[in-house]
């Protein structure tokens, strides 16, 4: 049993969740603490290979299995888990916390999922134990978000069962390998991903919930899920092309949406769902240097865009608001959290130096080398929508700009403050000293990133974009946010297909209440009957439902004889 | 003694059950119930290990009169699987049974309850036990007459309980009737009523209208008491207004022995081979079952009365035993038991757990239940796991049941019925969610009662649990179990699991 | 705007908004010196970077008015019940 607990990556955190809401405050951090780090040194010790097996009613399951890609990702996992823990320090609350571990533990246990059944098992805790995190929200559209949420992560998991028996049908095993997507299975497996990683039209539930959730929820929330679906759409269809373009989308899109959002966690929201379309370029071009950069990528993003949840989750922690009309000048008051959250901001605009820039030019390199021109250039531009949206928008305006009244706030908790220096640290030693990082990654490919002529064309691009933005202020035409609800794609599941449903179902369901009340009428008709039949008896229940049992059972009996006669 | 074990696992209830009637005081009652069950469950679990151990039928004759004139009680791989079932929820519900009958039913009649409840049990082990089809009809009414009466005690706290009792009853007895008239025809054809010499002499008539007749009445007779969809309306009120004991005890075992009972005469007597007996009865019980499947999950979202609720979904669940019986397959038939067995095992969990809350509040809707997830979090995930494994969520055994009952449909493509198949087992989580709310998300509303949890209420529920789970996960034995039950009915075919 | 009125800032809005400029300048300066290797020929022409950095900027601006036109509702627009809105 224990050797089973150890020798699965993330079900000792799984299990462990399970002690954590016993445990008073102080003791409970340590020992999430204390989990995390035996699970990493576990996980971290784990060679590429198949490791543990098993077997379910004659199928044959991979329980432990590591790829090239995964031990990347089980670190980044575990740095993001501890990061979480130092995060909410000050939280109290105990179903965050559980839920919380157990949600990393469910997200590494998956990286290291060798079939498609065990994976299945996994995203589906991802997306029972990640809901608690989203209800631990506040706000009077906690529940709801929280249920629209549970409903596209736990329907991916269905359409992801529904690839695996149809790999199951085709005789391909459930092993998780490269699949192709033009069969029915490969587009099930690819939906199930696509959901899971914010694909256009099904990347709603992100906006929609991660703003929800409590501050420290939040944070969680972005490390896991979409990485994870980021790593199997690694696995199973590198080099498929049409990523490329459904990446390209998926980066471009969010930028002008982020422009008019005035809630700043939406606005990261959007941003994430922006560089989880880098990564999917990635996996589409499918070289080894365009896969290296999705991993690599991945990694970076996931810190330093948990770095920048954790900035404004302390500013709505302090201030009570994270709408960006309502902040300004907070660096006087918030100054430690403002060197960090402008740390988080360089290394998502990709400056030199910070971990950005050393990650994305793998990706951007990749896609320049097999020459698609538009897709190359579409990624310049998201970064330069980084600048507004981000920088800008997230950071210089809250924490640098002009107060639009007094916020008063105080400096940040400590623990937050120590996971956002770790994290800021991390962003910055990434940037400065890349090679360690570059070591871990699957392939042997490189890209040189410090070439003079390289750097000099990232910075014109970057101060170029910041001296729009100087433009546009001193001619008064920078607009200012609003609050408003911005439409995204969930409309389609809010509006569209409620509409269309009952479109449909309107006058179905007319003709279903005339059959109903026809029924009614008949079976009244019946009881009638029998009422008169047998009145003495008196109970009229009884007697009804004799009427009808004899009824159905020579309707039945009719039926079978014609059945055998007709078949 | 060993080789008397056969007969004493019926003989001893039956024995047993007006010795209770006659005691005085009900601890005393409680008592035999309480020893004789455990004793059956024992000897229940001797004869399902003897054998497996030996991989053979056994066969007891009565008196040393061989069959055809004599009377042979017969264990072969299906009823041995199938009688732990029975015996073991009985013993459970025993054991919880003294709280709730001392709740919910008058001390002057608890000798005469406890005498029923012996003879319900004894019925339904002597209908697994036995190898003759009228001595089937004989237990089937033994158990019937006492579960109609043990309905009716309810009558005392729930005034429903009469008109349930006698709505049961009568529509019970229109299903014995139909089963004994198909019996009469068989008789008349073959002069024999032995389950073994019908299977033999069947063959020479099967071609006459007189045979389908009798398959038909007896499948039918057998739809009525299994609860098949649409002749399951007995079903629910008889359980809402039973007394709590009862329905645990009815709800786990009653209907699936009926189950039994079909496959052992469709399957076991009539066989596969029968002709018309694939389309008729095999596409009728899957496009029924199917039917009921999605008939009684609905009507479980819609349902506010838990006991109502679950013996709505009862009928969904009966639903998925009678698609594996019509898929007409080894692995079918496997999924069929396997689904008995795991079924009885959430179904007696919920019903025990459902049973302590109603004993204390005198009813147990969504009402009741509101805001109770902090004041008895023992009892309420008892109901919880019992609703995950109603679902099929991995690790409960309801899982391993519906993962073989979708392989049995896919093995014969199918498709669009393993489709519906999991569709309704998804439609389960509405109702399951609808508790977990009223439970734990909302708050208990002033001035309702306090509900209180003691270890003895809530330990039979959580027995049940553990074994739901324990099954779910080391379900190797058990399923190679169901398949040795099935390929009793069914001969094992190479590339067959 | 922003940039224009911010007194209290120890970094005026003058001084840093020179300071702006004068960075950017210098890294147009830059190009002369440093050769930038492109495997696009749009992307070899001068300043391409600095050039494509403004004028996209400009452009998400003038994307997001359209957004902001097209897309956006009332605050509670979900929260009032279809019909209404």
């Amino acid at each position: 049993m224990l050797e089973m607990l150890l020798s699965i990556p993330g079900l000792l955190l799984i299990v462990g969740a399970l002690l954590v809401p016993v445990l008073p405050h102080a003791p409970r951090q340590a020992y999430m603490l204390a989990l995390i780090g035996v699970s990493g040194y576990l996980t971290f010790g784990i060679e590429t290979g198949v490791h543990t097996t098993a077997s379910l009613g004659g199928l044959d399951l991979i329980l432990v299995r590591a790829e090239a890609m995964t031990k990347p990702f089980a670190l980044v996992f575990h740095i993001a888990a501890a990061l979480n823990v130092f995060y909410a320090l000050h939280d109290p609350n105990k179903t965050t916390s559980a839920a919380g571990l157990a949600y990393a533990g469910a997200a590494i246990a998956a990286l290291f999922a060798g079939d498609f059944l065990t994976l299945f098992l996994y995203w589906e805790l991802t997306a029972i134990t990640s809901v608690f995190l989203v209800l631990a929200g506040t706000s009077a559209r906690t529940m709801n978000a929280a249920m629209r949420y549970l409903l596209m992560q736990v329907g991916s998991g269905v359409v992801l069962l529904a690839g695996a028996g149809l790999l199951w049908r085709d005789g391909t095993g459930l092993t998780i390998q490269a699949v192709d997507a033009l069969t029915p299975a490969g587009l099930c497996l690819l939906l199930a991903f696509g959901i899971k990683a914010a694909f256009p039209l099904v990347n709603g539930w992100l906006q929609d919930a991660y703003p929800e959730a409590s501050v420290t929820g939040t944070v969680m929330l972005s490390a896991f899920t979409t990485k994870l679906a980021i790593y199997m759409l690694a696995l199973c269809f590198a080099g498929f092309t049409p990523l490329i373009y459904i990446g390209a989308v998926m980066a471009v899109l969010p930028v002008f949406f982020a422009a008019v959002e005035n809630d700043l966690r939406r606005v990261l929201a959007y941003s994430l769902n922006n560089q989880l379309g880098f990564m999917v370029i990635g996996i589409g071009v499918g070289t080894q240097l365009a896969l290296n950069g999705t991993v690599a990528h991945a990694f970076a993003s996931t810190i330093y865009q948990g770095l920048l949840f954790m900035a404004l989750g302390a500013v709505l922690h302090r201030t009570g608001t994270a709408k960006a009309s309502q902040l300004g000048a907070l660096a006087k008051s918030m100054p430690l959290t403002a060197i960090f959250c402008t740390v988080g901001a360089l290394s998502i605009i990709s400056f030199p130096l910070f971990s950005g820039f050393v990650t994305k030019s793998l990706t951007l390199g990749a896609v320049a080398k097999e020459g698609y021109f538009f897709v190359w250039l579409a990624m310049v531009f998201v970064t330069v929508g980084a600048v507004q949206h981000i920088f800008v928008k997230a950071v210089y305006l809250p924490f640098f700009g002009p107060a639009p009244k007094r916020v008063k706030a105080k400096e940040a908790p400590l623990g937050m403050l120590l996971a956002m220096g770790a994290a800021a640290a991390l962003c910055l030693g990434i940037g400065v000293y890349p090679e360690p990082l570059y070591a871990l990654l699957p392939y042997d490919a490189r890209y040189e990133v410090w070439k003079a002529g390289y750097v000099l064309g990232e910075l014109q691009l970057l101060f170029f974009a910041g001296l729009g933005f100087v433009f546009l202020s001193l001619r008064g035409v920078y607009p200012t946010a609003m609050d408003t609800t911005v439409l995204n794609t969930d409309y389609l599941f809010r509006r569209t297909l409620p509409r269309a449903t009952m479109a449909i179902a309107g006058p179905v369901l007319r003709v279903w209440f005339v059959v109903l009340a026809a029924l009614k009428r008949s079976v009244l008709q019946m009881l009638k009957i029998s009422e008169q039949a047998s009145r003495e008896s008196g109970l009229v229940s009884g007697i009804a439902s004799i009427g009808s049992a004899a009824g159905i059972f020579l309707a039945m009996f009719a039926l079978m004889l014609i059945l055998r006669q007709v078949m | 003694m060993m080789q008397h074990l056969p007969v004493l696992q019926v003989l001893l209830p039956l024995l047993a059950a007006p010795f209770a009637a006659l005691l005085r005081g009900r601890d005393l009652a409680w008592g035999v119930a309480f020893i004789t069950t455990g004793a059956a469950f024992l000897i229940s679990i001797a004869l399902f290990l003897e054998q497996r151990a030996l991989g053979t039928t056994l066969v007891y004759e009565m008196g040393n009169w061989a069959a055809p004139i004599g009377i042979v009680y017969v264990i072969d791989a299906a009823s041995a699987l199938v009688l732990p079932v029975i015996s073991g929820i009985g013993f459970v519900a025993t054991l919880a049974a003294r709280q709730l009958v001392a709740a919910e039913i008058d001390a002057r009649d608890h000798a005469l309850f406890y005498a029923a409840w012996l003879l319900t049990i004894a019925g339904m082990l002597g209908q697994v036990t036995t190898g003759d089809a009228f001595n089937i009809f004989v237990f089937l009414e033994i158990s019937s007459l006492s579960a109609y009466a043990l309905v009716a005690m309810g009558s005392g706290r729930d005034r429903r309980a009469l008109p349930a009792a006698f709505n049961y009853l009568i529509l019970g007895t229109v299903g014995a009737t139909f089963y004994v008239i198909g019996l009469g025809l068989l008789y008349m054809l073959t002069g024999t009523l032995n389950l073994v010499d019908l299977a033999e002499r069947l063959p020479q008539v099967e071609e006459t209208r007189a045979a389908f007749t009798a398959m038909a009445f007896i499948a039918l007779g057998l739809f009525l008491k299994m609860a098949l969809f649409p002749l399951h309306f007995w079903l629910v009120p008889a359980y809402a207004h039973a007394p709590s004991a009862v329905t645990a005890l009815m709800a786990s075992t009653a209907t699936k022995v009926s189950v039994y009972v079909l496959i052992r005469l469709i399957f076991g007597v009539f066989g596969v081979e029968f002709p018309g007996l694939a389309d008729a009865v095999g596409l009728l019980v899957l496009t029924l079952g199917i039917a009921g499947a999605f008939v009684g999950t609905l009507a479980a979202i819609v349902e506010t009365d838990l006991k109502k609720l679950f013996a709505q979904s009862s009928i969904a669940q009966l639903g998925y035993m009678a698609i594996g019986i019509g898929a007409m397959s080894a692995t079918g038939l496997a999924a069929a038991f396997l689904h008995l067995f795991n079924h009885a095992l959430m179904k007696g969990a919920l019903f025990l757990a459902i049973g302590m809350i109603a004993a204390q509040a005198g009813r147990a809707t969504m009402g009741t239940i509101q805001g109770a997830g902090k004041q008895i979090p023992i009892t309420m995930t008892a109901i919880l796991f019992g609703g995950l494994a109603l679902i099929g969520v991995p690790l409960t055994a309801g899982f391993i049941s519906k993962l073989y009952l979708i392989r049995a449909l896919l093995e014969q493509d199918f498709w669009l019925l393993a489709g519906l198949t999991f569709l309704s087992s998804a439609l389960a989580l509405a109702y399951v969610w609808k508790i977990i709310e009223a439970a734990w998300l909302q708050p208990r509303p002033k001035g309702a009662p306090k509900l209180h949890e003691t270890a003895s209420q809530y330990i039979p529920a959580w027995i049940m649990v553990i074994a739901t789970l324990g099954f779910g996960i080391y379900a190797t034995p058990l399923v190679q179990a169901a398949f040795a039950a099935a390929h009793v009915f069914i001969p094992s075919v190479a590339g067959a699991n | 705007m922003a940039k224009s009125k911010n007194p209290k800032s120890k970094l005026t809005p003058a001084l840093g908004l020179r300071l702006l400029a004068a960075v950017a300048g210098l890294l147009v300066l830059a190009e002369i010196l440093v050769h930038r290797h492109a495997y696009f020929a749009l992307e070899a022409m001068p300043l391409f970077f600095a050039g494509f950095g403004f004028l996209a900027f400009l452009a998400i601006i003038l994307g997001s008015r359209l957004v902001a036109k097209l897309a956006t509702r009332p605050v509670d627009y979900y929260d009032t019940p279809e019909g209404d809105a």
